[in-house]
């Protein structure tokens, strides 16, 4: 929003008519892919600190078993919104809307995306459906039926309020969202098929675009379902529409079909992207190509199609039909496959390089270490009769938060660092993003690692209270808990300094061979002042730059000097 | 240092690593009180050896590569890595090798899963009724009903799961098995018990405000203390039984006092009245008439949403958030009723 509070000074000197709109027009109501990715971030990060704050909180209520800090519908509202806001407020939009919107048509060499004012459109309607489903708050209670939104939990009245204000907020806001992520993922899909420069083949692409084509074609099938699901839950609270009442001959397993039939593939929409910012970051800081370029672009198609096929593995206690388990088992474990591809091939990318061990390397690394526990507590969740023990404990929360937090979530900070000279024109304090790294590497895993063990020891997940033989590992949680929320502490300062006093970005900062670093940091309106035309792949360090037809002036390759 | 060497270190770990893995008895924390625990465990066990390869191969490397190929300080800012875009044969093993391993497990898998859902030829059979926030179970065979506690002796047991509100889900640790109870929809788990002693059942599912303290103390018996067990319970339920005519003052009237005086005595929430016999008759306004129908329990708003089965005019089970009536009361309100909810 404020993107001259954010010290983009030479937005608008580089497009003089642009300039002479007002600053609302130009920074809140722009139809510039740029200004709306940083949007997104800006209001996405807004969201990742309120949802983190709820998460403090349940910590700090969990600290001690017995412990009354928050009432048991406070700690549900809490832990439902938390979910939701993390999942639908923070990471989609973080890494869809923000870095979607302000990478992709910079590196596929295109001046905007399809369709700039649907765009904003879709912009416009996020912070909205965000607002609304914090709302709830003020209705008598949020929506406190966990972010899965089970029916008939969650058609259900809460005890002690008359109406269901704070679950009617929560369905809204989430197909509020629902929409915009589609109406993006319609834009990008037409932006990436028709858009992209000239010579830039299928396999010319980088990888972070081949992530955002397989996301967005996943948003596009699935999230329908998901609104579906939503439409008609809402309905059966506002009408007695009666889909999920078995008495009246619903059936509430079907809520848990359309939910993850969406809800699944989201993982991947919010890992994929991920993969793809970490697939751009490892080569550019090992100075050499990317290991097994195709390899990774098929496993990220791979992991899209088999997205679909997966869904029933979070239902293995629910009552399912056992043979129907046993092929979401074998699904499942077949995604093993192209996911352990990648991983080895990030790190095989690592081996005689000279790395540069900069912030965004060290988060890349993170998510890789972070994401690959995740990956492998995946697969021993994927086993029916291990899950049968694991489902619905802490294990699973562990497990969730590896993926999400060590995998989606590092991926975030590593872009941040990466990008950050190139969104904002300054540099960060290295130091201060070292720092930041080590502090969220170690308290991430003191916070996560135990939760595995006292779920295997027989810790519910979504408890206000628990077992007091569990005490002692609350505590330890709750205070790593304490110290990760801090070190986000660092990150903001970081931030705001480099935006008042940082070092002015050259273009090319790291050495990186994509396009958008081919051009001003912050790129002007419209982003080249020529069509660049592609030549080779991005990751070739021996070659001479992968395109032509950039002006001279803004092109720093291999290496640039300026580095620190 | 070189590859070899890092790959023998590794190796090293991953053997006293997986050794100590595999001679650790999981069942010093957390006992195996089933047959399916025990192979759980070690399906658990194998995949937690083939875990810590993957791990140290990963983490290893890449902590190696990190300290290995990091640039030095004299060398230039922009030294270039080896011209490396991949490995074809590389690749193709270790494509290859997980899926081998992901047969193995899955085939592994398979064969607990096939014996975990084999339908017992002979078992115990008890039906649990899971409703916010209790466990109700019920035997069958001795007409015995016990909340909050659910015995059962040592050998098959067959547990039938019903929800009377919202999903639930019947969890032991020590069992290693848990099976959601659906509303509208029963669910059955089958389990041969192989440990005496007392466990904690757990909702493990989502359900609402009273979630953490959803859960009953569960006994595993030997056939011998279970007859005795069983023999107990039918004394002391043929001497509590409400066979005599029940009055409203001396019966009823203290079961509204001791569980929904707050809201429908001291107060009058929705309206309604529990401290008159014409409180009863007024009803409230959310659900409206008499809450009785003399003669006819089923009938009986009272007991609609006071008792286990539902249906729960309004929405909700009485009183609110439970804790709920025991069996006792409730088998007072039926026969109350039954005798013709006389103002007595």
């Amino acid at each position: 929003m404020a993107a001259t509070a954010l010290g983009l000074d030479s937005h608008h000197d580089a497009h003089a008519q642009h300039g002479s709109q007002s600053w609302v027009r130009r920074h809140i109501f722009s139809t510039d892919h740029k200004v709306i990715g940083i949007n997104y971030m800006i209001t996405g990060f807004v969201f990742f600190i309120i949802a983190g704050l709820l998460a403090e909180a349940m910590r700090l209520n969990l600290a001690q078993p017995g412990s009354k800090v928050l009432a048991p519908d406070v700690f549900n509202q809490f832990s439902t919104v938390h979910g939701s806001a993390m999942i639908f407020l923070f990471t989609i939009p973080f890494l869809v809307g923000g870095f979607g919107n302000y990478l992709m048509p910079l590196m596929i060499g295109a001046g905007d995306v399809a369709f700039p004012r649907l765009n904003l459109i879709s912009y416009l309607l996020f912070p909205p459906g965000g607002i609304i489903m914090f709302a709830g708050f003020l209705f008598g209670g949020a929506a406190q039926a966990g972010w899965t939104s089970y029916p008939p939990i969650s058609t259900q009245t809460p005890f002690g309020l008359s109406h269901d204000y704070g679950q009617i907020c929560w369905l809204l806001s989430v197909i509020v969202v629902g929409v915009s992520s589609t109406i993006t993922a319609i834009n990008f899909l037409v932006t990436m098929v028709n858009m992209r420069a000239p010579g830039m083949s299928w396999f010319r692409l980088p990888l972070f675009v081949w992530a955002m084509l397989v996301t967005v074609i996943l948003t596009l099938v699935v999230t329908p379902a998901l609104a579906g699901g939503l439409s008609v839950q809402l309905m059966q609270i506002l009408f007695g529409a009666p889909f999920f009442e078995p008495s009246k001959g619903g059936n509430v397993l079907l809520w848990q079909h359309m939910f993850w039939f969406y809800s699944h593939p989201a993982v991947y929409i919010m890992i994929l992207p991920a993969m793809g910012i970490v697939s751009e970051i490892i080569p550019v800081f090992s100075r050499k190509p990317i290991f097994g370029y195709k390899a990774i672009a098929y496993s990220t198609m791979a992991i899209g199609l088999l997205a679909f096929l997966v869904w029933a593995h979070h239902m293995f206690t629910s009552g399912v039909q056992p043979w129907l388990e046993v092929y979401f088992m074998i699904t499942t474990m077949i995604i093993a496959v192209p996911t352990g591809i990648k991983v080895f091939s990030w790190v095989a990318t690592l081996f005689e390089g000279k790395l540069r061990l900069d912030a965004p390397l060290l988060f890349a690394l993170g998510f890789v270490s972070t994401f690959t526990l995740g990956g492998i507590t995946g697969i021993m969740l994927a086993s029916v009769p291990v899950d049968l023990h694991e489902h619905g404990t802490y294990f699973l929360v562990a497990h969730l938060h590896y993926v999400l937090f060590g995998g989606s979530v590092f991926g975030i900070f590593s872009g941040i660092y990466m990008w950050w000279p190139k969104v904002t024109g300054r540099m960060l304090n290295e130091r201060l993003s070292k720092l930041h790294f080590w502090c969220m590497y170690i308290f991430f895993n003191t916070t996560f690692f135990p939760m595995h063990i006292v779920g295997l020891l027989g810790m519910p997940r979504r408890v206000a209270d628990y077992d007091p033989q569990f005490g002692i590992w609350n505590l330890f949680i709750s205070l790593s808990a304490f110290v990760l929320g801090a070190s986000f502490l660092i990150f903001m300062y970081n931030a705001a300094n480099s935006l008042v006093h940082g070092e002015k970005a050259p273009p090319n900062p790291w050495g990186g061979r994509t396009l958008e670093w081919a051009t001003a940091s912050p790129p002007p309106h419209g982003n080249f002042a020529t069509v660049p035309v592609i030549t080779s792949l991005p990751y070739d360090y021996t070659l001479p730059a992968p395109y032509f037809g950039v002006p001279d002036d803004t092109v720093h390759l291999p290496a640039s000097p300026t580095h620190e | 240092m070189n590859l070899a060497r890092v790959s023998a270190i590794l190796v090293v770990i991953f053997v006293v690593v997986s050794a100590w893995i595999i001679v650790t008895p999981l069942t010093g924390a957390l006992p195996e009180a089933t047959d399916h625990a025990q192979s759980i465990d070690f399906l658990f066990k194998f995949m937690l050896v083939a875990s810590v390869a993957v791990f140290l191969i990963v983490q290893g490397f890449l902590l190696y590569f990190c300290l290995h190929y990091r640039r030095r300080k004299d060398e230039p800012e922009d030294a270039l890595g080896s011209d490396i875009h991949g490995n074809t044969r590389l690749e193709i093993v270790w494509s290859v090798i997980p899926v081998i391993f992901l047969i193995v497990l899955t085939a592994m898998s398979f064969k607990v899963y096939v014996d975990i859902v084999a339908i017992p030829k002979q078992a115990y059979i008890i039906n649990v009724q899971a409703s916010q926030f209790q466990w109700e179970c019920d035997h069958p065979k001795y007409g015995i009903t016990e909340v909050g506690t659910c015995h059962m002796p040592l050998g098959e047991v067959t547990v039938r799961l019903h929800a009377h509100d919202v999903i639930h889900s019947f969890w032991v640790p020590e069992f290693r098995v848990k099976q959601d109870a659906v509303p509208g929809y029963p669910t059955e788990m089958h389990f041969k018990t192989i440990r005496v002693g007392q466990y904690r059942l757990i909702c493990a599912e989502f359900c609402g405000v009273g979630h953490p303290e959803m859960y009953a103390k569960l006994f595993v018996m030997s056939q011998k203390d279970f007859a005795a067990w069983v023999k107990q319970q039918q004394q002391a339920n043929s001497g509590s039984a409400p066979t005599t005519n029940l009055s409203f003052s001396k019966d009823i009237e203290p079961i509204f006092t001791a569980h929904c005086a707050a809201c429908h005595i001291a107060t009058h929430l929705a309206n309604l009245d529990l401290g008159t016999y014409q409180g009863l008759l007024k009803g409230g306004n959310i659900v409206s008439g008499p809450i009785i129908k003399a003669g006819n329990h089923k009938g009986s708003v009272l007991w609609q949403i006071t008792g286990t089965t539902g249906p729960y005019p309004g929405g909700n089970r009485m009183p609110l958030g439970g804790p709920y009536l025991s069996t006792a009361e409730l088998a007072k309100i039926t026969a109350w009723i039954d005798q013709g909810a006389k103002n007595n």
